[in-house]
Formats: structure tokens, sequence, C-alpha cells
């Protein structure tokens, strides 16, 4: 079986307090770019992107659903997280708030979120080590604390302005998903279509407004 | 019919007329209904139609087609004809068709049918189909050799000279099934095992074109032809201008009317009934009390005249009256009191009720309370039409009505009056008004006999409960009907007690018809039947007992239904309660829930314009996976606003 075939495709939803920087990251992953003055993100912002993971010749692909930070938008979210296979919990390094904040979309995604969702904790601005505020120690004894709850969490730093650390992130969430299963396995979860395109498909019909 | 008559009548007076027959020829049927004057001719040995000239076997064939093919000739000429000297031709043609009909019986061939066969001729002509009936299926069956052998041999020319109906006509034929050549067949009817022959018939049902005996083509239906495209067989139409066509008994379980019109509708009558009813009694209970009036009046009368009799002259003073009648000033007062347009006067010459002439030993007499002039009957030669009684006899029957206190008074004196004298204090009255008069007396009369009495004491005692019954039914109805609109616990503790109330009354009510059955009827060969000692009051018994017991079950029915639907309601509201805990919050929003709800509404709404985007920009992109993706995600969005949207109801924006 040749390597492009080898291909699965995950939901992923980014979450996280305002102004942490997931839509940076999401950028910097799918676009490689990084844009100093972004606005902030309004609804969610639906993009894709693919990693090759060499070891095992997969493909993976994700469909990564990027919310907006602010509280108007928190009704949206579970809407997203709801299936998503993988969610990264975004706080800015620079700010305790934030990172709090991410522990409570922890918790949620615990009780909400399907069962095996792989969840990353993801500290944002690494770059700014310098105004640092949340302390590593307390990353690693908070992820441990939920491990002993039976919460497998794993976290990473990473910095959107720098691209340090971003591929790193999508690369160990991919490798944490059930990719060999998605493959194999009749139960592909919501990657319904094979890339490719068809032919016969009806064009989309769309309202004017 | 008698209209058909009619016309066939003129065609055959106008035939008897005339003695010289076969001098003529035929003529058209319309010349003969405008003129009766037009001579026909008939053939000694067949009879013909008078109005169409269609060569008939029997009297009862050729009454048959009149009565099919000329009714409606003769409906469209009713206008014209006057009713009055359409009567008078009745009554003369009437003595004509008899005795042309005798004259036409000996020329009847009697050779033509037995008995036997003569049953089926009937048969196919209720069909309305004109000619002798078996000559239908032998149409075809003519071609068999076998069958033609078997025919008559008259019958042959007859079928050409009749000439067939047309509206039979219309119907295709071309799906009949012919009758094999070889070997019996049988009726296709499921369970008859007859074979096909002449005695039994070869009949061709007109609308699934089988064959079968004569027993199993009794039906009749419409048919019409199938327009071109419906196919080959006849369809139903159930409209007048359907054919009517034999047909076999499928066909005419099949009919569409026959299925839809199995519902029976209901006149009920009874309203009316009980209106008319009530009319009657109304206008005889009046009539009952004018008589009493008028013979309270004459009584007074009578006994006034009496008193002033025994006064004036104690000898001989009654003897000059009574004879006197003519010039008596008493028959003047009650002249006046029945009223003198009430009071026949001497030209009648029949009597009011048996219509006896009067003659010189069946005397006029006047009846004193209603004035008509009658016979003097008392032994009932005639019909008892009126009775000369003395007053004493009916005050004593009537003793409660409200005379005047001189008739009290002289009662006893009256009563001693010996009979042959009698006829000073006596009062005429025909026997309908005696009959009014006594009516009363004759119905308490007939209750006051002693066996009655044990009856009306039960009675009575099943009637005060049934009151009651009748007086708590309808309170507790309203109970339950209050209930179970307003959902309130408030009332149960009434509604029960109604209901217990109720319970113990039909309860005694059971019993108590119980008791009136034990004690006036008994089983015999499983029948209810009075006991021996009540048999003189067997119907009044019995309707008793009937009423109680339709009494009894109307009411247990309600009862029962009625807590019926108690326990529904019961079980209902315990439903509610406890689909009640969700229920209550829902409807329940509060202001900031509400606030709350739009604002993701907003959220979700704009969501969904994002993604609408969003799928547009892939649409150019030609990046067809995420295409779905965000499908997904859209519909998603639209239930979740719909759910939102329901949630918030009025409050939405």
């Amino acid at each position: 079986m040749p390597p492009s075939q080898r291909f699965a495709q995950f939901k992923l939803v980014l979450l996280g307090e305002s102004a942490v920087g997931k839509s940076s990251v999401v950028h910097r992953f799918v676009k490689n770019t990084f844009d100093n003055m972004r606005e902030s993100t309004i609804g969610a912002a639906f993009l894709t992107q693919s990693v090759t993971l060499p070891e095992i010749n997969a493909t993976v692909k994700f469909e990564i659903w990027d919310t907006a930070g602010q509280e108007r938008y928190k009704s949206l979210a579970p809407m997203y997280y709801r299936n998503a296979h993988a969610a990264l919990c975004v706080y800015d390094i620079t700010n305790s708030s934030s990172f709090q904040k991410a522990q409570n979309w922890i918790k949620e995604l615990k009780k909400q979120a399907s069962e095996g969702i792989v969840i990353c904790l993801v500290g944002n601005k690494a770059d700014l080590e310098d105004e640092r505020q949340v302390d590593a120690n307390a990353v690693t004894a908070y992820v441990e604390e939920l491990s002993g709850e039976g919460i497998q969490v794993f976290t990473e730093e990473c910095s959107a302005k720098s691209g340090e650390g971003v591929l790193e992130i999508f690369t160990n969430v991919a490798k944490a998903l059930p990719v060999e299963e998605t493959i194999n396995g009749a139960s592909k979860p919501s990657a319904g279509r094979q890339s490719g395109v068809e032919l016969n498909r009806r064009p989309q019909q769309q309202g004017c407004c | 019919m008698s209209q058909s008559q009619d016309s066939s009548d003129t065609g055959l007076t106008a035939e008897n007329s005339k003695t010289d027959k076969d001098s003529e020829p035929p003529q058209s049927s319309q010349s003969v209904e405008l003129s009766n004057q037009k001579p026909k001719r008939t053939s000694s040995a067949t009879l013909q139609c008078p109005i169409c000239n269609e060569a008939m076997i029997s009297i009862h064939q050729l009454n048959r087609h009149i009565d099919d093919t000329h009714v409606e000739s003769a409906d469209t000429q009713k206008g014209r004809e006057d009713p009055s000297s359409k009567l008078t031709t009745n009554e003369i043609v009437g003595n004509d068709i008899k005795s042309w009909i005798k004259k036409k019986l000996p020329a009847e061939p009697t050779s033509l049918f037995s008995p036997g066969k003569r049953k089926t001729i009937n048969l196919d002509l209720l069909d309305g189909n004109r000619g002798f009936g078996l000559s239908d299926s032998l149409n075809d069956a003519s071609k068999s050799p076998r069958s033609k052998e078997q025919l008559p041999m008259e019958l042959l020319p007859l079928k050409s000279v009749s000439p067939r109906n047309s509206r039979t006509n219309e119907i295709t034929r071309s799906h009949w099934r012919q009758p094999s050549i070889n070997g019996a067949l049988s009726c296709s009817h499921p369970s008859c095992k007859r074979t096909l022959n002449i005695k039994n018939g070869i009949v061709n049902c007109r609308k699934c074109g089988n064959l079968f005996c004569n027993e199993h083509t009794h039906c009749k239906v419409r048919l019409r032809n199938p327009e071109p495209g419906e196919g080959k067989l006849p369809l139903y139409d159930c409209t007048a201008n359907g054919v009517w066509c034999r047909s076999c008994e499928t066909c005419y379980l099949n009919k569409p009317d026959f299925v839809a019109g199995v519902e029976v509708t209901v006149n009920d009558v009874t309203v009316q009934f009980q209106q008319k009813r009530s009319e009657f009694i109304d206008t005889k209970t009046l009539r009952r009390i004018k008589i009493q009036k008028r013979f309270i009046k004459n009584a007074n009368l009578i006994t006034e005249r009496f008193v002033a009799n025994s006064r004036a002259s104690f000898w001989n003073g009654f003897s000059l009256s009574a004879f006197n009648s003519k010039n008596d000033p008493l028959i003047a007062q009650q002249k006046q009191l029945v009223g003198s347009d009430n009071w026949q006067d001497d030209s009648i010459t029949h009597c009011a009720i048996c219509f006896t002439n009067f003659n010189f030993l069946i005397r006029k007499h006047h009846c004193r309370l209603c004035g008509r002039l009658v016979c003097n009957d008392p032994d009932g030669e005639r019909m008892y039409c009126s009775i000369l009684l003395p007053i004493t006899s009916f005050i004593e029957k009537l003793p409660t009505l409200n005379y005047a206190n001189l008739v009290k008074q002289n009662l006893p004196k009256m009563l001693e009056v010996p009979p042959e004298s009698q006829d000073r204090i006596s009062l005429r009255c025909c026997v309908d008004c005696k009959n009014d008069l006594l009516h009363s007396w004759k119905v308490s009369d007939e209750l006051r006999q002693e066996s009655d009495r044990e009856i009306f004491t039960i009675y009575n005692g099943i009637l005060v409960l049934k009151n009651t019954i009748s007086t708590l039914l309808p309170r507790y109805r309203k109970l339950v009907e209050e209930i179970s609109q307003s959902d309130a616990d408030a009332d149960r503790l009434d509604l029960n007690k109604a209901r217990l109330r109720l319970m113990s009354a039909l309860k005694d009510f059971e019993g108590a018809s119980t008791r009136f059955r034990t004690q006036f009827l008994k089983l015999q060969d499983g029948k209810l039947c009075i006991k021996n000692e009540y048999s003189n009051h067997k119907q009044l018994v019995l309707n008793m007992y009937q009423s109680t017991i339709m009494f009894l079950q109307d009411n247990l029915e309600t009862f029962k239904s009625l807590n019926a639907k108690i326990q529904e309601n019961e079980k209902k509201t315990i439903e509610k309660m406890e689909a009640g805990v969700q229920q209550t919050e829902r409807p329940r929003l509060t202001k900031r829930e509400v606030r709350e709800k739009r604002e993701k509404l907003m959220v979700m709404k704009e969501q969904a314009f994002i993604v609408e985007n969003l799928i547009d920009s892939a649409t150019k992109q030609r990046k067809f996976d995420e295409i779905d993706l965000l499908l997904g995600n859209k519909n998603e969005l639209a239930k979740e606003i719909a759910v939102l949207e329901e949630e918030l109801g009025d409050e939405g924006f």
C-alpha cells in the first residue's frame, strides 16, 4: 500500500481564553505565518492541515476548529468539542488566569466530550520567557494530579511567533491518536470522505444571503 | 304502476271496442297514445303489447313488459292528463281490461311451459330483459345443436319477432362465456354444483360474463358499457343512467354503491311521535273537561227542576212535563248549555254514531252533552248510540265533581225516585260522551281493585328510589365534568360522597326490582311469567318490571361510564404530575435566561453565517472534502438554532 493511501482524518478543537494565541498557533501550523496584529476570532474558524508520521507511514489530517476565546462565544464550544478527537487547551504562559481557564476547559472536556479524547495543554508565547507567570512546575504538578485522577493530558510549550514547538504539538497529538485503528478499522470516526475529487458531485446549492 | 296500466288501458279499450280485429294493419305506438279509436291487430295465438305491438307469451310477461318499457313514456304524459278525467277513465277502463283479459286467457298458448319452467321465465323477466329470458344465453347456446333441440319451437320465431329492448342491448356481450358444446357445464358459483341446462338455467352474469344457474343470478346491478380504453367488461354505474342487469352474487356484492351504502340512515321520529301523541292527549283531555263541565251544569239544571217540580205539584206535575218535551224549557236551557252551534238541527237524517237513517221507530235524540243527533240504542242493537240514564247514577260514580250545593243536598231524595219515574231526572247522552265522562271513574275503578294495591305499594317504593337516582345522577355527572375540566383536587371529597350515595341508591333500586320480580313473577321454561294470582294484571306488572329493569340498566351504564371517566382523569393527573417537574421549568424563563439564550442564538446565527462563508470559499478553492465537514457543521448549527428558537418561543427576536 503506497504511503499516500494510509490516511486518517481527525477533528481537533482549540480552546482557551481569548488572546492566548490559539489562532496564531493554528496559523503557524497550517500556513507557517505569524501576524503581530491578528484580530480576535469571531465564532469558530475552520482550517485543515496534515502531518505525516513516517514511523507508521501514515498521513494524519486535522480538521481544526479554532474557536473564539471571548466569553460571548462560549456557547459555541460544546458543539465543536462534542465529537472532536483531540483538543488543544491553550494558555498564555505570561497570564496565570489563562492557565486557570485552561484547567476549567480540561474539566469541562472530561465531563462533556467524548471518551478517549486526546487533550493537550499548550502553553503559548514561550518566546516571552521573561514575563512568565505560569510556572512549569505548577503545570507538571497539575498534569500529575490529573493523571492521578485517571486523566491523561500531555503538555507542551510553544511559540507561535517564533514557530518553536508548534509542529511538535500536532505531531505528538497525531501520534497519540488511534491512527492505525482508524485506517484499518471499520469505525472511521468522522473521516467520511476519501481524499480526491468526486467526479459526479452535484454543485452545492446555496442561497444568496 | 297505475300510470302504466292507464296507458295500456287506452290501447285495450280501443281494441275491445272494435269487433273486426285483424282487419287493419298494426299502428305505431305513438298513434295509439294519441287516438283511442285506432284498432290494433292481435292474433289469437299470441298476445301483443297494445303500445308497441311486441309479441308476448303470457299475460304476466305483458304486464312486466308494460311496466318496464312504457312506464317512462307514460310518466312523461302525466302532466298533460287531467287527474279527474283520468280517474273516471280508470274506472271505466278497469272493467274493460278484466273482460279483455278473460277473453284472452283461453287463447294463451298453454302448451308453452310447464309450471316449473315458468318460474325461470319470471326470474328472467325481473332482469328487465324483454324477450324470453333464456334466449339471451341461448343466443350463444343455439350454436350447439344439443341445446337447440331442447328449445321449445315456439321460442325461436318469438325471438325474432320481439325487438329486444334497446337499453339491455346497450351492455356489451363480448365478454360472455360461451357454453361449451361437449360435457355438462356447471354453475360458476363456488357452492353450486348444478349442471346448467334449460331447467336450471344457463345465464351469463352480465358483469363478469361467467355462466351461472338461475338461482345464482338473482341479483341486479346497474351497468354501463366501458369507454374505449377501459377494458372489455361492462362497468358499474350507480347513477340513473346505468342499465339494470342481471348479475351473479359476487358482482352484486362488489358493486360500489353496495359497499358504500351499507350505512343505514336512521330517522328518529320519536320526538315527532311524542309531540303528536301529547297533542292528541291534550285534545282528549280538553274534550273530557268540556263534557264534564256540561254534565255538572246539566245536573244542576235537572236537580233544580226536580226540586221545583217536587214542590209545585207533588203528584201530577212531572207526568205532564215528562211527555211535553217539545216545549220543555229544560231543552232550551240544555241547548243553550251545549251552544246552539253544536246543537244539531232536525234536518239531520242519520245517526251521528251508527249512521242509521232515522225513521218512525228509530227516533232522533239530542245528546245533552255534545248536541249531536243520535238514535236511542240502550241495548246495543246498533252501536249503543245513546242512552237515557238518571243523573244520580252518574253522580254516584263521580262524587268529587264540583256540583252545586243543591245537587248535593237533594241527592238522597233523587236516589229514592222510583225507577218508573226516573225519566224526570234522566239525561240523554251519546256513547262517546258517556265514555268521556266516565273515563276518570273507569281508570280509578281499575286501580281500586284489591290486588292492585299490593302491586302499587311495591311499585311506589321503586318509584321513590327511581326519583332519588334521577336526581343524584345528574349532580354526580356535573361533579365529574367539573373535575375533569378544572383538575382541582378540592371537589374530590364531594365527588366521592356523591358516588357513594348514588351507589347505595342504585343498590337499593336493584334490590327493590328483585323483590318486585320475586313477588309477582316466576320463571317458567326459562321465561319470566306472571304468577297466577296476579294474572289479570299481567300487562301492568310486566310493563312495570320492564321499565324498572330498563331504568336500572341505563343508569348503571351511565354510572359506570362516569366512573371510568374519573379513573382516566386521575390517571392523567398522575401522569401530569410526574411529567410536571420537567414541564414547569420550560415555559418559565427568567429574564436572565432569556437574555442568555438570545445571546446564544445570536452567536449561533453568526457562526452559521461564518460557516456559510467558509463553504463558499471552500467551494471556490475546490476543497470539496472540507465542504462536507462544513455542511455537517452547518446542519448541526441549524439544529441548535431551531432548538433555541423553540425554547425562546415568543421571547425570541
